[in-house]
């Protein structure tokens, strides 16, 4: 499987539902590339949490297309991201943009979120002085 | 199963399908249709989602997946702050990262 050229935060998982237009075209992109777009478990999660119960069922189209790949935090030996994680949300407050992070470096992916959104105040720069690209 | 079918091409497609290995047109012309069957069903869903409809355009897709790459030096960059941000080892770091990645099969 190819490595995902894009990670989606829960803010852009949010912003989906809502049928923001650049969290589309990249679904779109990724489709007609044939690359893979991540969502990481957490921001989905996250993303269920802050959507309202009716909403639920956009996102399954979202998950079926062949293009979605779901990101799990890995707990396996040597290959823990759980600490990692951790200690990015204890930086940050958010363990769905720690996560979003994590699996943008694993893939060498970049950030896809929501303008407004949850990964807040431009925290990947300004704490973590991380120069990933991120898709607003 | 397979069906025969004859079809009929621009001069423009026709012209690469003849640098094509005769034995691999079919395959050839498969693959192209298959993705365009995923890009396709990709709109299917977003529309199903409320989302516009945005054309199928490879060429400015490509671009825009350029302008999102991550270059090796900001991916390194990127690896030495977080390491230092959270205070681990910058290669333990790395190592974790990769295996994350080989797990998930990328």
């Amino acid at each position: 499987m190819t490595r995902p050229a894009w990670v989606l935060d829960t803010g852009a998982l949010i912003a989906y539902a809502a049928g923001d237009e650049r969290v589309g075209m990249v679904l779109a992109d990724a489709a007609d590339l044939d690359v893979r777009v991540a969502i990481p478990v957490i921001c989905l999660v996250e993303a269920y949490r802050e959507l309202d119960h009716d909403e639920h069922e956009l996102l399954g189209p979202l998950r079926a297309n062949s293009a979605v790949v779901l990101a799990p935090v890995e707990v396996i030996a040597g290959g823990d991201s759980a600490p990692i994680i951790g200690a990015m949300a204890r930086m940050t407050g958010r363990l769905g943009a720690a996560h979003a992070v994590y699996t943008a470096m694993a893939a060498g992916a970049a950030v896809v979120r929501e303008g407004r959104g949850l990964l807040g105040g431009g925290w990947v720069h300004r704490q973590l002085g991380l120069e990933l690209p991120i898709l607003r | 199963m397979t069906t025969r079918q004859t079809i009929s091409f621009p001069d423009d497609v026709a012209t690469a399908l003849a640098d094509v290995p005769s034995g691999q047109v079919s395959a050839y012309v498969t693959e192209a249709v298959r993705r365009r069957i995923q890009s396709d069903a990709a709109r299917v869903a977003l529309r199903a989602a409320g989302h516009r409809e945005f054309p199928f355009d490879p060429v400015a897709s490509a671009g825009r997946l350029a302008d999102a790459a991550v270059s090796a030096d900001v991916h390194r960059a990127a690896v030495d702050r977080l390491a230092a941000a959270v205070g681990g080892d910058r290669e333990d770091l790395a190592a974790r990262l990769g295996r994350s990645a080989e797990a998930a099969g990328w």
